[in-house]
């Protein structure tokens, strides 16, 4: 019974890795913004903005474009509205209706778009390869050396499985779920491969732990 | 029985104290208002804010003096700074049409990567727009940001040449081995220096320079004299005190890390301290050929060598011999830079800044408030599982557990750990690991927790520790904060855990 539910799991996970492998072959991950290619304007006046408002603002122009509205500077009569693409009516449009609202007189002309090209994702990941690979080597060492009782084949299929195999899910349902790829994603990917690790730790020592017991059964 | 009770009341009232100083503070008047002395905690770049900016390439055009020098770009020099100054505008870009290519836009990304880790920025988001080489750049906001602004996009090229003739380049960046600061302090007190070590071709170079083989013409008398004068001089234009000196190291092939000592045995042999003095010798002076020491625009020295440099390493001073440890560590500071700046590469391109401006995070106070009022219901509802499973002793563990919290949040704000979402992570699988270390002691089947249970937790927490440790010395914020979280988490719920929650269940 234990035998079937385990299969299904594993089934469940390779089509889970599988369709999320398509899904990042046909559309990639969705990146947050953040991390994206990105366009944004910088709107400024002499009174200050309310953030939340500027958010409705940016909101209706953009509609069901990804926006963000950030604060600009140290002082708060500065906005940033960065979007995947403002065009000039969408620009106008935001221009105008901050206008309206804050009684201000900012000048379409005197607001430029600018666009930001996108942050690689091998970039993103490039600060955790090496500390990955690094811990990940130390930490099958210490498995093969404290737990090869258990049986070194045993021990270096699920070491080395495990982790690879979270984190493959994770960044499958990512793709599949199209939650922006970005920082909490990396965040928690980096939360899963050490619970991952502490997982098998805890398994190894459980089966490490039953042994003289199980020995001791068999002297009996 | 009594003695057991007083100690629970006694544990009790500790973590109470714990709780109130970790979650409400510790209030003292100043001036007119209550002020918190705990410490806040350090919020990192994507929870506080970041400086942003946008490198375009630069298409300025060179602007030169009177004499034909080159002085710096039309970036750098206003159309009224070029008239008050009588400098002259060139036809001549300071990126010529043939050098925008991917190839250089991915150079100059790289040679700013270097920098940035050079410059010990451990947190910063960079790309690249390969349609025109437009580069954003995202780096946290402290007090090293604007040193960080102002050198990322110096060209750093690295020259040795004739002093007479500008275009008669001897030695260039790619002929460098190593660059470094070092400092030597005597009875006079402390000279910071530039120490170049060059590779094999430009040692060699460096050679033929100072032996003479590489002189044309000797000078004639009149022109001996005038160089007599300008030995030494110092041209530099950027606040490098360079006292030229330029030194015939120990031929000590391993010199690239040398010790204070061997700098000490450098600079008892530097050979041209009183070079203006010697150089009236007209043999050698005839032989000597007078070279210009410069980084960019900035002509750092004029000099000649007095004896041959066969080791390939010169070492420049950068100041006088000072006691003043704000000077010293000022003139550290910039040699580190420049050493830095020409270790990391010669820019391929001229790149301006365009924007220059910092963002507050787009995660507002709103956001962290949902997140922890979800981790506390998520925290409640396990206390409560205690609670309803054990009754008493529940209740003592989920005053522990949140004795354990309390703790561990001041012990991450007393060791400056920077709060990033990886470090929220890192704090999250202390609070699950602390709370099955609880829950096992609830759970337990013995009387008494035994030394054999302790070495099992460790067993199990080692290898998450062992990352732990790894992550701490990596150099990118968010991984080392994640790191000592989970250090500091690890080492406090074991001991704590052993300590007081096995304690206060017994």
């Amino acid at each position: 019974m234990e035998q079937k539910k385990a299969k299904i799991l594993y089934i469940i996970i390779a089509i889970v890795i599988i369709v999320g492998a398509i899904v990042t072959g046909i559309k990639g991950f969705n990146i947050e913004l953040m991390y994206s290619n990105r366009q944004q304007i910088v709107v400024t006046n002499n009174t200050g903005f309310n953030i939340e408002e500027v958010k409705e603002i940016a909101k209706s122009v953009l509609e069901d474009k990804k926006a963000k509205v950030q604060k600009n500077e140290w002082f708060e009569n500065s906005v940033i509205i960065s979007s995947t693409e403002i065009s000039d009516e969408e620009k106008e449009n935001i221009v105008n209706k901050i206008n309206e609202k804050y009684s201000s007189n900012i000048l379409n002309e005197d607001v430029s778009v600018i666009s930001i090209a996108n942050t690689r994702i091998r970039d993103i990941l490039k600060p955790y390869i090496l500390p990955g690979i690094v811990t990940f080597s130390l930490v099958l060492l210490y498995f093969v050396i404290v737990y090869n009782k258990i049986g070194i084949k045993k021990v270096l299929l699920t070491g080395i499985l495990t982790p690879i195999i979270t984190e493959l899910v994770f960044f499958a349902i990512v793709a599949i779920t199209r939650i922006p790829f970005g920082r909490v994603t990396s965040s928690i990917a980096i939360g899963l491969y050490i619970v991952s690790i502490g997982v098998v730790t805890n398994f190894f020592q459980n089966e490490k732990e039953k042994l003289p017991k199980a020995k001791k059964n068999q002297n009996d | 029985m009594k003695k057991n009770k007083l100690k629970l009341i006694t544990e009790i009232l500790a973590i109470l104290i714990i709780c109130l100083v970790s979650f409400v503070g510790v209030y003292k008047q100043d001036a007119n208002k209550m002020v918190n002395k705990i410490k806040e905690y350090e919020l990192a770049k994507d929870l506080k804010g970041y400086r942003e900016l946008v490198f375009e390439v630069s298409d300025a055009v060179e602007v030169k003096d009177s004499d034909g020098e080159l002085m710096g770009n039309t970036d750098t020099y206003s159309d009224s700074d070029i008239e008050s100054n009588s400098l002259t505008k060139t036809e001549n870009k300071v990126n010529s049409e043939e050098s925008l290519t991917l190839e250089n836009y991915e150079k100059c990304k790289s040679i700013i990567e270097k920098r940035l880790n050079y410059l010990n920025v451990e947190d910063y988001n960079l790309s690249l727009d390969t349609q025109n080489g437009t580069i954003t750049l995202q780096i946290p906001e402290d007090s090293e940001t604007d040193h960080t602004v102002s050198n990322i996009l110096q060209i750093s090229k690295f020259e040795i040449r004739d002093s007479e003739d500008s275009s008669n380049v001897f030695i260039t960046n790619d002929n460098i081995k190593d660059i470094s600061s070092a400092y030597n302090t005597d009875q006079n007190g402390t000279i910071v220096y530039l120490q170049i070590a060059f590779n094999k071709e430009g040692t060699n170079k460096l050679k033929e320079l100072s032996t003479g083989e590489y002189a044309t013409k000797p000078e004639d008398e009149s022109e001996n004299e005038e160089n007599t004068e300008s030995e030494n001089e110092t041209t530099d234009e950027n606040a490098v005190e360079a006292e030229t000196e330029m030194q015939n190291e120990e031929e000590d092939s391993n010199n690239e890390n040398a010790t204070k000592e061997d700098k000490e045995n450098t600079a008892d042999e530097a050979s041209t301290e009183n070079s203006s003095e010697e150089s009236t010798d007209e043999n050698a002076e005839e032989e000597q050929k007078k070279i210009v020491l410069a980084i960019d625009t900035n002509d750092m020295i004029t000099t000649s060598f007095d004896d041959p440099i066969e080791n390939g390493i010169i070492s420049l001073s950068m100041g006088r011999a000072t006691t003043d440890s704000e000077e010293i560590s000022d003139q550290l500071r910039s040699t580190s830079t420049i050493a830095l700046l020409v270790k990391s590469g010669k820019m391929p391109l001229t790149y301006k800044i365009s924007t220059n401006s910092y963002i507050n995070t787009d995660i507002t106070e709103n956001t962290i408030q949902k997140i922890l009022i979800v981790t506390g219901v998520i925290i409640l509802i396990g206390l409560v599982i205690y609670i309803i499973k054990y009754k008493l002793k529940g209740l003592i563990a989920a005053i522990a557990y949140i004795g354990f919290i309390a703790l561990y949040l001041l012990i991450i704000r007393y060791t400056n750990v920077e709060v990033t979402m990886e470090s929220i992570t890192a704090s999250v699988i202390i609070f699950i690991i602390n709370y099955i270390l609880t829950y096992s002691l609830l759970n337990k089947k013995e009387d008494k927790i035994n030394v054999d249970k302790l070495k099992s937790w460790i067993m199990r927490l080692l290898p998450i520790f062992i990352i732990s440790i790894v992550f701490v010395f990596i150099k990118w914020t968010k991984i080392t904060t994640f790191g000592m979280n989970m250090f500091w988490g690890i080492l406090l719920s074991i001991i704590y855990s052993y300590l007081l929650t096995r304690d206060m269940l017994d």
